[in-house]
């Protein structure tokens, strides 16, 4: 809530007002102990005269005799015989102290620094109330240290304003930051930035760069999908003019056909795009669990079964060993779909599409190998491109299902290799998972 | 009419194949920029629709090619490729016309007569010659007023021997104009339409310049 000017205004003036204190206390206590010895002076001084001073001068001198007014002293004398024989002020009449020199006397609720001294029969105590002292001090200590309790509203403004200046260059910063858009996320200029502040800028300006990268690649991708998606829906539409051109029954019937197969086309290229999206939105809350491959594999190509008896390919699961490991579980499910899709849309009808879970070393593997026309050794690296429908293909597809296949591998930190099937032409897909031992984590 | 589709997507090249061959063109189609290269050696062809985005070669190198090397037969590009600098590099890079997908089938159509018609010189309508007419939008022929009804290959020969009016074509030349690939044309094929065009029409309209091939009447 408090600006940085009015918390540093605040801790100056406190600082400074308990600094220009403790410095007072100091004075006060240096001071009094010169007052101390000064006025011990003076009462020995004071005694030391009257020792042999005719009573009758004191008398004449009368009040006068107590030294200066300020100073408050109580003369007292005694001679042995006849007591008390002379005092300055008798409404404040002193005690005898026994003790001869410097002493300290609580009488009636004050204090009093007394002197005593013996010369022959007679005895002279002189007096002073220590709250005299202790006055005089305040009052050199006060003197010392009061103008600079007045320099404080100066330090005040000074510091209102130099926080203000000091400060500037954050209100530029500000200023630059506010032209943010979306659309402008250039860096803010590093030029001319006090010290303290240039980690912070340094810190937004990568912010900024890295946020107009994940906007650039979502832009990029939202007019690759809008590009993409025109393919099939041009198909769709000229389908439909088909259905409505075609002669006779049968045509109709073989154009209806068609349409179909663009509208799931159409669909499946919305679903892997979908499937695109959430991958790219990173979402982090995608709970990491122990997965059975092999349990996993049985599942989709129980899924899968149908698809492939429709294409008359003969799709199996290779017998294997249950291999655990930690993972996203719909993810690796929509990895392992996609693989045994492609295969089976590739694959000519009469052909075998395996897969398999298996060890490589330490490491546990899932394969997927087909008969198809595999893949050529120049086009392997590219067809993991978003969208990348490799050369010559006939099969209409979405050209994302293997971007997704290896966005969800590097989830898991497993590499994917394309290889030649097994004795032939045809495709293996080989998902190695890092070893047991490895760490897993979202990247 | 042969006409040369290059597009690498199935789905589409299968349906605009299918359109135009129910429309009564002849349709050979290639899926990648080096086969259309080789496919139009031949120089058979009115016309070519080509896409851009194609695997081995892309469409607008193959176009400047084709242009550079002299060709002025019609192009038109059918593409998803919709940006205004997209289409202004495809029509100066030598295209006749330009077609976002997605489009109709239609106006596909449309657009391919409009640029035969600007081909042989002709701004609308029908074809016409003496007591014949011939509509390439409708289809319709009319011989001395009365309409006249045709099969897709006597129609497709009747117009290319009325492109050039006076133009001996050989019979080789018409069965490279009436079939495509892979389509099987009997030996004696283009007689027959012939036979059956003088038939329908009048054995005046169509000459046989003996040893060398056909020509439209000068007075039909």
């Amino acid at each position: 809530m408090r600006s940085i000017r009015q918390r540093l205004l605040l801790w100056l003036l406190a600082g400074l007002a308990v600094i220009l204190g403790l410095s007072g206390y100091a004075t006060y206590r240096h001071a009094r102990d010169e007052v101390n010895a000064l006025f011990d002076y003076q009462l020995q001084q004071m005694a030391l005269a009257l020792r042999s001073q005719n009573l009758l001068t004191l008398a004449i001198a009368g009040d006068g005799a107590e030294g200066p007014v300020e100073a408050d002293i109580q003369v007292q004398i005694w001679d042995r015989n006849s007591g008390i024989i002379y005092i300055s002020q008798r409404q404040r009449e002193l005690p005898f102290v026994r003790s001869v020199g410097f002493s300290e006397l609580n009488w009636r609720n004050r204090l009093w620094r007394v002197f005593s001294l013996q010369a022959g029969n007679r005895t002279v105590q002189v007096a002073q109330p220590l709250r005299v002292r202790l006055k005089m001090s305040a009052d050199i200590a006060f003197r010392n240290t009061a103008p600079f309790f007045l320099l404080l509203p100066g330090v005040a403004l000074v510091v209102w304003f130099g926080v203000g200046a000091g400060l500037r260059p954050l209100t530029r910063i500000a200023g630059e930051i506010e032209q943010r858009t979306p659309a402008v996320l250039e860096p803010v200029s590093e030029a001319d930035l006090p010290t303290e502040v240039r980690p912070l800028i340094q810190a937004l300006n990568d912010l900024l760069q890295r946020l107009g990268q994940a906007l650039d690649a979502q832009r990029q991708f939202v007019a690759d999908a809008a590009h993409e998606l025109r393919t099939p829906l041009t198909a769709v539409r000229l389908q439909t003019e088909m259905v409505q051109r075609a002669p006779g029954e049968a045509g109709r019937a073989e154009a209806i056909t068609d349409l179909r197969a663009g509208l799931k086309r159409a669909s499946h290229l919305v679903d892997q795009l979908l499937a695109m999206a959430r991958l790219d939105a990173n979402v982090s809350t995608v709970s990491r669990q122990p997965v059975e491959l092999l349990a996993l594999a049985r599942t989709v190509v129980v899924e899968y079964a149908p698809i492939a008896d429709a294409g008359d390919i003969d799709l199996g699961l290779e017998p294997g060993e249950p291999a655990v490991i930690q993972g996203e579980r719909t993810n690796l499910r929509v990895l392992l779909g996609n693989l045994v899709d492609n295969a089976i849309r590739y694959t000519p009808a009469g052909g075998t599409v395996d897969v398999a879970v298996g060890q490589a070393g330490a490491a546990p593997i899932l394969t997927v190998t087909d008969t198809g026309p595999g893949i050529p050794p120049e086009d392997r690296k590219r067809v993991f491109d978003r969208f990348y429908r490799g050369l010559d293909n006939k099969v209409p597809g979405s050209g994302l299902g293997l971007a997704i296949v290896q966005r969800i591998a590097d989830r898991h930190r497993a590499v994917v290799t394309l290889e030649e099937g097994e004795g032939g032409p045809g495709l293996k897909v080989t998902v190695r998972f890092p070893a047991s031992g490895e760490a897993l984590r979202v990247t | 009419m042969r006409v040369l589709l290059v597009e690498d997507d199935p789905m589409i090249g299968e349906s605009v194949g299918k359109g135009l061959r129910s429309d009564g063109f002849t349709v050979d189609w290639v899926r990648n920029g080096r086969s259309a290269e080789l496919a139009l050696e031949n120089e058979v062809y009115s016309l070519v629709l080509l896409d851009l985005g194609l695997p081995r070669k892309d469409g607008l190198e193959l176009l400047q090619d084709l242009r550079r090397r002299g060709h002025t037969l019609p192009v038109l590009i059918i593409t998803a490729r919709d940006a205004v600098p997209d289409r202004v590099r495809g029509l100066d890079g030598g295209a006749d016309d330009y077609l976002v997908k997605p489009f109709d089938l239609a106006e596909l159509l449309a657009r391919m007569r409009a640029l035969l018609r600007r081909q042989t010189g002709r701004a609308t309508g029908p074809i016409e010659l003496g007591v014949l007419s011939l509509d390439p939008a409708t289809h319709e022929v009319r011989y001395r007023g009365q309409p006249v009804n045709l099969s897709a290959r006597e129609f497709a020969l009747l117009h290319a021997l009325l492109e050039e009016p006076g133009k001996v074509l050989s019979r080789e030349q018409l069965e490279d104009r009436l079939y495509g690939w892979g389509e099987e044309v009997a030996s004696n094929a283009v007689e027959v339409h012939i036979h059956n065009l003088r038939r329908k029409l009048d054995t005046g309209v169509i000459r046989n310049v003996r040893g060398v091939g056909y020509r439209i009447g000068e007075k039909p």
